[in-house]
């Protein structure tokens, strides 16, 4: 038992693993500030939030352990039922599934909600690394991609419809990330960006009244501030005012006096700006960047082609989702529900993360040496 | 070659060559997007971090006015009229109602049913707050105890409502010189544009009366309070504190007992009494009715079902019955056609014309009041006594119209008397070219015929009979009329005294003066004069009566005069509403409040009066 588990300590990435670590204990950190009651200047008593974000680390510890554990060639052979299983939950969810912020993508279950777009990441994933490992050499490109986005596509339409459209991009994304591994020739890529430019511009006339706003305000925030630009002035304003060593852990007006809405999910990174400043915010990058580089190195001495696509796919997951909701908070990318990955308050993302993060583990455990 | 960080080396499988190089360009591709993130970052938190501090201070540091109590309004002995008792005023941020629509009506609707207000009024005001959602919207102040207790109970139920203590105003007297004393009201955006910086929205002030003519005094400065408040505007934390500066104490000319005597008299009939110290212009006593009560204004708004009632009515409360009702002079108006008349030699104390009971313009009759001639042959002295019109007829038609009007202006009509309380209407004086220009007809003999009577077209406040009195009676000089005395701040250091001022002088020769006061005399102290009811034993009474006709319905009457006659110290006028006879009803007043004047001098209580008790003020709401 103390043998298998040395060799388990020894083939694990250590600034993977300890990085991950470092991001969940910063998360809680921040989280517990973003949720201390106002006035209460004292850590203790903990808010409800930090134990149960706490309560969500330690899952997602457990889900880190069995994805490093599970050999990764047993998920890509569940590949497709996990796919069915998870269209079959986001039909579910449109259907039953409870309503905030004018999105369906919960799940209640008593105590707390699903969001099964989250488990969706990873099942479309593995259904995408297993076409892009099963490829032949000399493969006929329009074929294959076309049944790449017929694969990607169904279940981004459908979390595209709840409406969610972060993780419908990110899904997209992420496949794209595994097709430029896969050798997918840079035209096509030139050819996608094209049309998707165009086709934002020729939509813009079809566009619904609130969209058009959303994207305005998005352009400047200023033109509402204190209705669509609320969110992205407070939470620039908070990071701004953070200064180059910020205002102190527990310190940050902006976030103590809840000034920044949902600062414990989506824009826990303002309180980072806020309480850390340039310095704290510096060091978050410099984690990712060490993790994402780590992650990339695993996937350059993978096995086999499913095991490096697995893990490209993984850390562009990752990244897309950090890049995103960084960018949102900074008021550089418009207002999306992605989460920062291991930092942000919330159960299914850090499950689903530290599973994603477990797996690239496992591609890492079996690397060539 | 070899990559620095992957230790992945081309030639160990050249077959992957192009998949190393494309997991090369997602690391390039993942390291520009922090890289980029990072470049942002410095901007927000190193370039323009200066900007965020300030913007975020903004956010959380509020600066909470603390409102100064309001100086107190004293009478001229110095009781108090009006002043503060501590009290509760509540307020809404509108940022913690419900974000809901459905809730936040129904909050609302909550609302303004437990405070009575106007809904539509409260709508328009948190739109307004849409700019500053931070800032509390004032509802209602001057609460009672049982509203209070109301508002508790249900405050789960309305979130974002504030009960906090604050002074209300107190009007001891409750109506007593309403009109005088005026209300208080919430500034409004406009007032708020004005006045500039040092209000704020939210602040009480003067809207009419005393309390808007020496708002600057009263006011006081107000004090602050520097606190943290977070995104929903509750106060974290207090800063720092500014204790508020406590407004001037302001003493007025009237006096409370004469001023009470003069309502009582006047009763419930529409109508003013207005008394004058003639040397100094001081106003002792300025009563209306109806009247209202300024307590229903002091916290800040009325209720809606109080403000119903009040522009309901048609008796039009809110209008200051001595200033800005404008009613034609009548008879009292002769003074002016006789003087003008002596002066311009259309008339000698001989000269004599006779009254016939009707006077004719072509087939046009005008009666005299004593329709069966029995005034006959009569000089300007007789005239006056006996008020004959149609000697003034015919007089007025001697001076013609222009002479008339331009010895009307010299008397003050037509012109604000300039009472230091705003809100004073100037009248009317008519003439042929305004005739002309309104009517597209010219002006007929008739026309000079009636406005010789002071009927027609004239048009005066009830004070301007007071200063056309009072230039009577000072032989052609007019004081200012004034209601401040003198303003003290809580040391009683002076701050500001009115000092007498003369506004008015004519020059008319003094045997017309001598003339035309012998005449009010006689209108008062002979038994036939019209006036004699006013007649005093004790104190030698000079006036003049008058009925002025009403096309609407009952005749008014009033009635104006100087007191004492050689050497005159006090100016009355009275003008009651459908009174149908200046001589009866106008008289009978007058020679009551010269009598309340005459006792309160010699220290006697006032003959036949009820002394009021000073309330504990009811609440506002």
């Amino acid at each position: 038992m103390w043998y298998r588990f040395t060799r388990f300590w020894a083939g694990l990435n250590k600034v993977v693993f300890f990085g991950s670590l470092a991001l969940m204990a910063l998360g809680w950190a921040l989280v517990l500030s973003a949720t201390l009651p106002v006035g209460q200047d004292r850590v203790f008593p903990l808010p409800d939030y930090a134990f149960r974000q706490a309560l969500w680390v330690s899952l997602g510890l457990v889900a880190l352990f069995a994805g490093a554990t599970v050999d990764y060639h047993v998920l890509l052979r569940l590949a497709p039922w996990l796919y069915s299983a998870s269209l079959f939950l986001l039909g579910l969810v449109l259907g039953v599934g409870h309503a905030s912020f004018g999105a369906r993508r919960w799940f209640s279950l008593g105590l707390f909600f699903m969001q099964p777009g989250e488990f969706t990441k990873l099942a479309v994933l593995l259904m995408v690394v297993r076409l892009a490992a099963s490829a032949p050499d000399r493969i006929n490109w329009p074929r294959w991609l076309g049944t790449c986005l017929a694969v990607v596509g169904l279940p981004m339409a459908l979390i595209a419809s709840q409406p969610n459209l972060g993780t419908a991009t990110l899904l997209l994304l992420s496949t794209m990330a595994v097709w430029i591994v896969m050798g997918v020739p840079w035209g096509v890529f030139v050819g996608a960006g094209a049309a998707a430019g165009g086709a934002g511009v020729a939509a813009w006339p079809f566009l619904k009244d609130y969209q058009r706003a959303r994207i305005l305000n998005f352009l400047n925030p200023y033109r509402d501030p204190l209705g669509g630009g609320y969110t992205i002035i407070q939470a620039t304003t908070a990071i701004g005012s953070g200064g180059i060593t910020g205002r102190g852990f527990l310190h940050g007006p902006q976030n103590r006096l809840n000034f920044i809405p949902q600062h414990h999910t989506d824009f826990v990174a303002s309180v980072l700006g806020e309480e850390f400043g340039f310095v704290g915010c510096g060091l978050l990058l410099l984690l990712y960047m060490f993790i994402y580089l780590e992650g990339l190195r695993i996937a350059h001495r993978a096995r086999d082609r499913g095991g490096s696509y697995l893990a490209v796919g993984i850390i562009s997951l990752l990244t897309v989702q950090t890049v995103i909701n960084l960018g949102m908070n900074v008021g550089v990318v418009p207002i999306t529900g992605l989460p920062l990955p291991f930092v942000a308050y919330g159960g299914s993302s850090l499950l689903i993360n530290s599973l994603l993060v477990g797996v690239l583990l496992n591609v890492g455990r079996q690397n060539r040496r | 070659m070899a990559c620095w960080w992957s230790g992945w080396s081309a030639g160990i499988n050249p077959r992957w060559r192009l998949f190393h190089g494309r997991v090369n360009a997602v690391a390039w591709l993942a390291g520009l997007g922090l890289f980029g993130l990072l470049l942002r970052f410095g901007y927000l938190q190193v370039v323009e971090s200066g900007r965020y501090r300030a913007a975020a201070e903004d956010n959380s540091v509020r600066l909470y006015p603390v409102q100064a109590p309001r100086g107190d309004i004293t009478d001229r002995n110095g009781e108090v009229l009006v002043t503060n008792r501590p009290s509760f005023r509540a307020s809404l941020m509108p940022k913690q109602l419900p974000a809901d629509d459905d809730a936040r009506e129904a909050a609302v609707n909550r609302l303004v049913r437990l405070l009575d207000l106007d809904p539509g009024w409260l709508a328009g005001r948190l739109a307004e707050a849409y700019e500053s959602p931070l800032t509390p919207v004032r509802l209602m102040g001057g609460l009672s105890v049982e509203t209070v207790a109301n508002l508790e109970e249900r405050r789960n139920e309305i979130p974002g409502l504030v009960i906090e203590e604050e002074p209300v105003r107190v009007y001891r007297y409750g109506t007593l010189a309403s009109h005088v004393l005026g209300y208080i009201g919430e500034i409004s955006l406009d007032e708020l544009k004005d006045l500039g910086g040092s209000y704020v929205p939210g602040d009480l002030l003067g809207k009419t009366g005393v309390e808007l003519a020496a708002e600057r005094y009263l006011r006081g400065r107000n004090g602050g309070i520097e606190v943290e408040v977070d995104a929903q505007g509750r106060q974290v934390k207090v800063r720092r504190r500014r204790p508020p500066v406590p407004g001037n104490r302001i003493t007025l000319t009237i006096d409370r007992r004469l001023q009470e005597r003069c309502e009582e008299l006047l009763g419930s009939r529409g109508g003013a009494v207005v008394m004058m110290e003639a040397k100094t212009g001081e106003i002792l006593a300025m009563a209306t009715s109806p009247r209202f009560d300024p307590n229903w204004f002091a916290g800040g708004r009325i209720t809606l079902g109080r403000w119903r009632k009040l522009l309901d009515d048609p008796r039009t409360p809110l209008q200051n019955r001595a200033t800005q009702m404008l009613y034609s002079p009548g008879s009292i108006f002769k003074i002016v056609t006789a003087t003008a008349a002596l002066e311009l030699g259309e008339l000698t104390p001989e000269k004599t014309y006779q009254c016939e009971g009707t006077f004719w313009i072509k087939v046009w009759s005008y009666k005299c009041w004593n329709e069966t001639g029995s005034h006959g042959w009569l000089n300007v002295e007789q005239a006056l006594i006996h008020s004959c019109d149609i000697f003034f007829y015919k007089t007025g038609l001697s001076l013609n119209v222009d002479r008339l009007a331009k010895y009307a202006e010299l008397f003050g009509f037509g012109e604000p008397a300039g009472l230091d309380i705003p809100g004073e209407k100037g009248g009317h004086v008519p003439s042929r070219a305004w005739k002309e220009r309104l009517f597209h007809i010219p002006w007929f003999p008739g026309n000079t015929v009636q406005m010789s009577i002071g009927q027609g077209y004239l048009l005066s406040t009830p004070l301007q009979l007071v200063q056309l009195l009072d230039l009577v009676a000072l032989e052609g000089r007019a004081m200012r009329p004034h209601i401040m005395r003198k303003v003290v701040d809580e040391q009683d250091r002076m701050v500001m005294e009115v000092t007498p001022q003369v506004t008015r002088r004519i020059s008319i020769a003094p045997s017309t003066w001598a003339l035309v006061k012998r005449g009010l005399y006689g209108c008062v102290n002979f038994a036939t004069g019209t006036g004699y009811r006013a007649h005093i034993p004790y104190l030698k009474v000079s006036g003049k009566t008058s009925t002025v006709q009403n096309p609407q319905g009952e005749d008014h009457a009033a009635f104006a005069a100087f007191a004492p006659s050689d050497d005159p110290e006090v100016v009355v006028a009275v003008f009651v509403e459908h009174g149908l006879a200046g001589g009866v009803i106008g008289a009978q007043i007058a020679k009551s409040a010269l009598e309340a004047w005459a006792a309160l001098r010699q220290g006697r209580p006032i003959p036949g009066a009820v002394e009021a008790q000073p309330s504990r003020a009811p609440d506002t709401e």
